[in-house]
């Protein structure tokens, strides 16, 4: 989980000009000041995103062999992408995700409208599959997802 | 500020979940392994580490028309990479954070159920620790620390449900905050986020207040985070005037909290003075 | 099992037919959903992603009671589906009887991944066709 993006030139003989640009992520959300309590701000124009946001984070407090077979509990790498997508969805009303913890110690986030749906696998390692479905096809796969690309996944699905 | 109170207010159940102490300093060239040889002196007590993006040194600033913070912006020579470490105890209700010009002392709660330990405890700790680093930096030749601003913060989870039930009620827990329109046509708020400054007289400080409303990670609750925060320069880097400074810190966030506050609140706190 | 099988192995001895159950648990509820068919509930993909090949019990060596009652005091609702449904997503199926679970079997995934881990398209194929065949409740202890 990187912190914030930063745009270095570098001239002689030893001089650095930073700006850091800060990313729509979850350390923005976090607002890692001297705090140590670790909270999610709500930014205002945040309506549909705060329920599975919540979700996400209960599904932290999952004991270990939550589904008898040896499970992890989703950790914060898993949340952190998580809750960064969500965050990074600019359609004002979407359907509603449900939230599913893995037993792998990731998250999936399913989407459903109509005959289009898209589960978001996200790892511990904070990396973010997507798998898109239509109708009864077995769906196509989108390992290592970009999230640049999240607004045109969620045309696809809004257009069913 | 008005006459000072000879006993502080104080509540039986305040929704304090964490407090923060910290001194800025002159930076000094404290470096990547400093952090480690640090570590090795306090590691049996505080066991566990992270490292995070520094804190911007930050000063208050007085006069002018809006006075202000100054923050250190632009060019700057860099040599080695800036970092902050945290190093926590075993259970992690407590952190000392430290940079090259900041040394920090939290105490928070972690599972939810720990009782605030009091401002003498977490200060006295906070007097152990800032001592030892001291002893560390002289040791390590860097010299005493040019302490230029000391700074003391509350962090208050005001829960819903205990009081008041969403943001149309936001007078029963804020006085300032009367929630009336001029007139009819504007429902209740959705949502408030305030910020809010005060002037510590003779220019000693300035305290921000903040509020806003969060999702707590622990348990995934919806809580409205009230934060105070105060902070100034101490008359010296001395001992006395560094705790002297924080005990002012901490008078003006208790009496702030208090004031801010309302008095059905403070039934739901346990006011006891 | 530790060994790494041949890539072609697949116990043809269960027979296609046979539904393979697995523990769905009832928290959160979003693991199950319903069907198209009103009272008819499917579990979530996310049930069938595991670290390697998943565990299921033969319904031929198990009922679902017991395959839920080997959880216990935890409870959990049962979902089953057929053998041939893995089979016809690519995945292979292997006896792997446990001490206290002679029903146990493996569905291996990615064979050639290592892990034997199902994919998303595999899981979602699978979920799709598995239905609730046991609901339970905290009071089913």
């Amino acid at each position: 989980m990187g912190a914030h993006e930063m745009i270095t030139i570098q001239s002689q003989p030893t001089m650095r000009l930073e700006y850091q640009q800060e990313r729509k992520s979850l350390t923005h959300f976090l607002g890692q000041g001297v705090q140590g309590v670790q909270v999610i701000k709500v930014p205002p124009e945040w309506t549909w995103q705060v329920e599975p946001i919540k979700k996400i984070l209960g599904a932290l407090l999952l004991p270990e062999n939550w589904d008898s077979y040896g499970g992890h509990a989703p950790g914060i790498g898993s949340a952190a992408a998580a809750i960064d997508f969500i965050a990074q969805i600019t359609h004002e009303d979407p359907p509603r995700p449900r939230v599913v913890p893995l037993g792998t110690g990731g998250v999936q986030l399913e989407w459903r409208n109509g005959q289009r749906e898209l589960e978001v696998e996200c790892s511990p390692d904070g990396s973010i599959e997507v798998l898109k479905i239509e109708g009864d096809s077995e769906g196509e796969q989108c390992p290592s997802f970009n999230t640049a690309d999240i607004t045109s996944l969620f045309s696809w699905l809004l257009a069913a | 500020m008005a006459n000072q109170p000879h006993t502080l207010r104080d509540f039986a159940d305040p929704p304090v979940v964490e407090t923060v102490l910290g001194v800025q300093f002159a930076p000094m060239p404290f470096s990547i392994p400093h952090f480690g040889l640090y570590w090795e002196q306090i590691r049996s007590e505080f066991p566990q580490y992270r490292v995070l993006p520094p804190l911007g040194h930050v000063r208050e600033q007085f006069g002018g028309p809006s006075g202000g913070v100054s923050r250190k912006i632009g060019i700057e020579v860099v040599q080695d990479p800036e970092l902050r470490c945290w190093f926590l105890d075993k259970k992690g209700n407590q952190i000392i954070q430290v940079q090259r010009d900041r040394f920090i002392h939290n105490w928070q709660k972690i599972s939810g159920s720990e009782v605030y330990p009091r401002y003498e405890s977490v200060r006295a700790k906070f007097e152990t620790e800032w001592k030892r680093f001291r002893e560390f930096l002289e040791q390590g030749g860097f010299g005493k620390p040019e302490v230029n601003q000391c700074e003391v913060t509350y962090v208050n989870h005001i829960e819903y449900e205990k009081g008041w039930k969403s943001f149309g009620e936001l007078s029963k827990v804020i006085s300032c905050w009367s929630g009336k329109h001029s007139g009819a046509f504007l429902p209740d708020q959705e949502k408030v986020t305030l910020n809010v400054s005060y002037l510590l007289p003779g220019n000693q400080g300035r305290m921000y207040v903040s509020l806003e409303p969060v999702i707590r990670t622990r348990d995934a609750k919806e809580v409205l985070q009230f934060n105070l925060t105060v902070r100034g320069a101490p008359s010296s880097s001395g001992d006395a005037d560094v705790l002297r400074w924080l005990d002012v810190g901490r008078q003006w966030v208790v009496e702030g909290f208090t004031d801010f506050t309302t008095d059905a609140m403070h039934k739901v706190w346990g006011r006891t003075k | 099992m530790s060994e790494r099988l041949p890539a072609d192995a697949d116990d043809q001895s269960i027979s296609g037919d046979e539904i393979l159950y697995r523990r769905i648990p009832l928290n959160p509820s979003e693991m199950i959903q319903e069907t198209d068919v009103p009272g008819e509930f499917r579990p979530s993909s996310g049930n069938f992603r595991s670290e390697g090949p998943l565990s299921v019990d033969r319904s031929s060596l198990s009922s679902p009671e017991q395959t839920r009652d080997r959880a216990k005091p935890a409870v959990f609702h049962i979902a089953g589906v057929q053998a041939k449904v893995a089979r016809q997503c690519g995945c292979r199926i292997v006896k792997d009887p446990l001490p206290d679970n002679p029903a146990h079997v493996l569905i291996f995934g990615d064979h050639d991944s290592g892990t034997g881990a199902l994919n998303g398209k595999q899981t979602k194929a699978i979920a799709k066709a598995a239905r609730l065949v046991l609901f339970s409740n905290i009071s089913s202890s």
